[in-house]
Formats: structure tokens, C-alpha cells, sequence
């Protein structure tokens, strides 16, 4: 049988009592308590680093409690404002400018180089890879090597010669290697 | 570790570290954390003296400190403690008789005087009746009457910390409850 069952059958009077201990223990007690103790008995009890005030962990958890509460009361409160079909039309209208500002801002912060080369320039660059391109032809074929081009070209000038009247040289080669 | 902690922290680990030389006094310090508010009570509600009731429970945890090796486990840790508190606050009850008699005798009107005088005290009307009936029992019964009242231990537990047998416990509180119920429908 549980105790207030048995309390309720033999004793109704203390069964309608709120049970309660009359007995208040002293602030900081059972601090004393630790440090009187471990005295008598020759030990170090480590006393807390932080002290925490009178009754903080009684109240915490009601104190936890209020502001859950608290909190769900806001969100509850909050309201989800319904917009008509002219504000609708207005809002997209709104997202659109903005996305075009946007992207007419970016657009304008990316620098665009072709308008700063000229058209002499732009005639060089296209030799240029024309150029490399014909001698990477030859290259390919085996004809010109890449080595033999660059180191002997100074050296071996009877090859260099008979090079130049080959089939495979054109007199813009030697615009592009001066 | 805080005094949360402390009180979370198991009857084993903390009977290990007592055992381990090199963790014995935090595992002392854990242990009192963790038992000296259920302690005191208990030695409180049959003492009623704060004063009185600090001595018992420093010797109580002296004693629990000494003999902490010899515990083996066969009964729960705190029935053991209970135990240990239980037989030194019969001991200082025994020694200090007479005063005991000075301040509770069985006056009731001397006992509400005493109660109502004592800084530590802060129960109402209603506290006092029933302190006083309590205090008319004798120790055994209210002994096991606040045990089972105001701590809700099972027999069993009550039984292996005062080494008594159920069935004589269960005679014991219903005595008690008898008796606290005429002192209550009497005040009336």
C-alpha cells in the first residue's frame, strides 16, 4: 500500500495536511558542515570555486519555466500580414526594378577589356596566333623542333639559311621573330 | 563539480573514489554533497534542535567517513548512512535524557512554547500541532513515522536501515498514525 493511501485510511486529519518540514537549515550550514568536518577528521574537502547564491537552484527551474512561457506567448502573438492583389503586383514589381539596378550595377563593375585594345593591337594579336600556329603545324610534322628552333637558330646559320628557303617558311616568320 | 553534479554522481562511483587513496576526500566531499540535506532531516525531525542536530550529524558523517571500507554493499548506501545516523541519534538522545526531557517533556504547551522560540523554526499553527504530536510518540514509532511520512521509504528500505522486520515496522507506523490522528481530532 502507498503511503498516502495508508495515511488517507488510518490518519484523514494528516492526510489534508500540506506536508512541510518547519525546519529552515541556516545559510551557508552545510558549507561550515564540510569544512568542520573534514577538520576532525584531518582531510581537504575542495570548497567550490564559485559560489552561487541562496536558494538559485531551488528557483532556477521555475525561472526557466516563465521564460519558455514568455517566449511561446510572442510567437504566438505574431501575426502573418496578408498582402492584397495590388501590393502583390506592386511587390513583384519592386523585386523586378531591383533585380535589374542589380544586375545593371554588376554588369558595370566587370571590366570589359575589348573596348581598351585598339585595332593595331588587335591586328598584332590575331599574327600573333596565327603565327604560332603555323609553327606548331610545324612542329607537329616534325618539320621545325621546338629545340632546334630556339637554340640553333643563332648558331647554325647554314641551317638557318637553307630553313629560310624551305617551303615551309614565309617571310611573316621573320616579322614575327623580330 | 557542482553541487548538481554531485547529487547525479552514483552510490558506486562514489564509494570507488572513496576506496582509491588518491580520489578519497572528493569522494567523501560528493558523498556529503549528496546525502547531507536527507541526513540532517532525519536527525532533525527526532532531535528538533539545530544545534543538537549539527553535533549528531558531524559524528554521523565522522563515523560514515571511518567505517566506509567495511561497507559491503549488502544493503543500498544511504539505508546504511540511515543507519549510522539513525543509531547515533538514539545514542545522543540516550546521553542527553534529561535535557531532552528539560526541553520536550510531555507538556504539550511547553513544546509549542520551546517550538515558537526556536530561530529556526518557521512552521505555522498547523506545523506545531502536529510537531507536537509527533513528539508525544514514542522514539521508535516516530522514528518510522518520519521515515515513511516525510522521506517515503518503502519498508524495505526503512527495514534494512534500522534492521527491524517489515511486519513489525508496518505495526509500528500504524500505532503512530493512530496516535497522531486523536492528537489532531482532539486539537480540534
Amino acid at each position: 500500500m502507498k503511503v498516502k493511501e495508508e495515511i488517507n485510511k488510518i490518519a484523514p486529519s494528516l492526510h489534508k495536511y500540506v506536508k512541510k518540514d518547519g525546519f529552515p537549515i541556516p545559510d551557508t550550514y552545510f558549507e561550515r558542515l564540510q569544512h568542520e568536518v573534514s577538520q576532525k577528521l584531518g582531510i581537504h574537502l575542495k570548497v567550490e570555486d564559485f559560489e552561487v547564491p541562496n536558494h538559485y537552484f531551488e528557483n532556477l527551474p521555475d525561472i526557466v519555466i516563465s521564460q519558455i512561457n514568455d517566449h511561446n506567448k510572442i510567437q504566438t502573438g505574431a501575426k502573418v500580414v496578408k498582402l492584397g492583389f495590388l501590393k502583390k503586383v506592386a511587390a513583384i514589381a519592386a523585386t523586378i526594378l531591383i533585380l535589374i539596378f542589380a544586375g545593371h550595377y554588376v554588369y558595370n563593375l566587370t571590366p570589359d577589356t575589348s573596348d581598351d585594345i585598339s585595332n593595331e593591337m588587335l591586328i598584332v594579336l590575331i599574327d600573333e596566333y596565327f603565327n604560332d600556329l603555323k609553327l606548331n603545324n610545324l612542329m607537329d610534322q616534325d618539320i621545325l623542333k621546338e629545340d632546334w628552333f630556339f637554340s640553333e637558330m643563332e648558331t647554325n646559320d647554314d641551317e638557318w639559311v637553307t630553313f629560310m628557303d624551305s617551303e615551309y617558311f614565309d617571310e611573316s616568320d621573320i616579322l614575327m621573330i623580330d | 563539480m557542482s553541487k548538481f553534479q554531485s547529487a547525479q554522481l552514483e552510490d558506486d562511483i562514489i564509494i570507488e573514489m572513496i576506496l582509491y587513496r588518491e580520489s578519497k576526500d572528493e569522494g567523501f566531499r560528493h558523498l556529503m554533497i549528496k546525502y547531507q540535506e536527507r541526513l540532517y532531516y532525519h536527525i532533525r525531525r527526532m532531535l528538533n534542535s539545530h544545534e543538537d542536530t549539527d553535533d549528531v550529524l558531524q559524528n554521523t558523517f565522522i563515523k560514515i567517513f571511518k567505517n566506509l571500507e567495511n561497507f559491503k554493499g549488502d544493503s543500498q548506501l544511504y539505508s546504511w548512512m540511515y543507519r549510522i545516523a539513525t543509531n547515533e541519534t538514539l545514542t545522543y538522545l540516550r546521553k542527553n535524557k534529561k535535557r531532552a526531557l528539560q526541553v520536550y517533556d510531555s507538556d504539550t504547551l511547553e513544546i509549542t512554547k520551546t517550538l515558537k522560540a526556536d530561530p529556526y523554526f518557521d512552521g505555522n499553527e498547523a506545523q506545531i500541532l502536529l510537531m507536537e504530536a509527533i513528539q508525544s510518540l514514542p522514539d521508535r514509532q516516530k522514528l518510522v513515522f518520519n521515515m515513511r511520512y516525510y522521506d517515503e521509504m518503502s519498508y524495505a528500505d526503512i527495514s534494512s536501515a534500522l534492521k527491524t522486520s517489515e511486519g513489525s515496522l508496518k505495526a509500528s507506523f500504524h500505532h503512530a498514525l493512530k496516535k497522531i490522528e486523536n492528537h489532531l481530532k482532539n486539537s480540534q
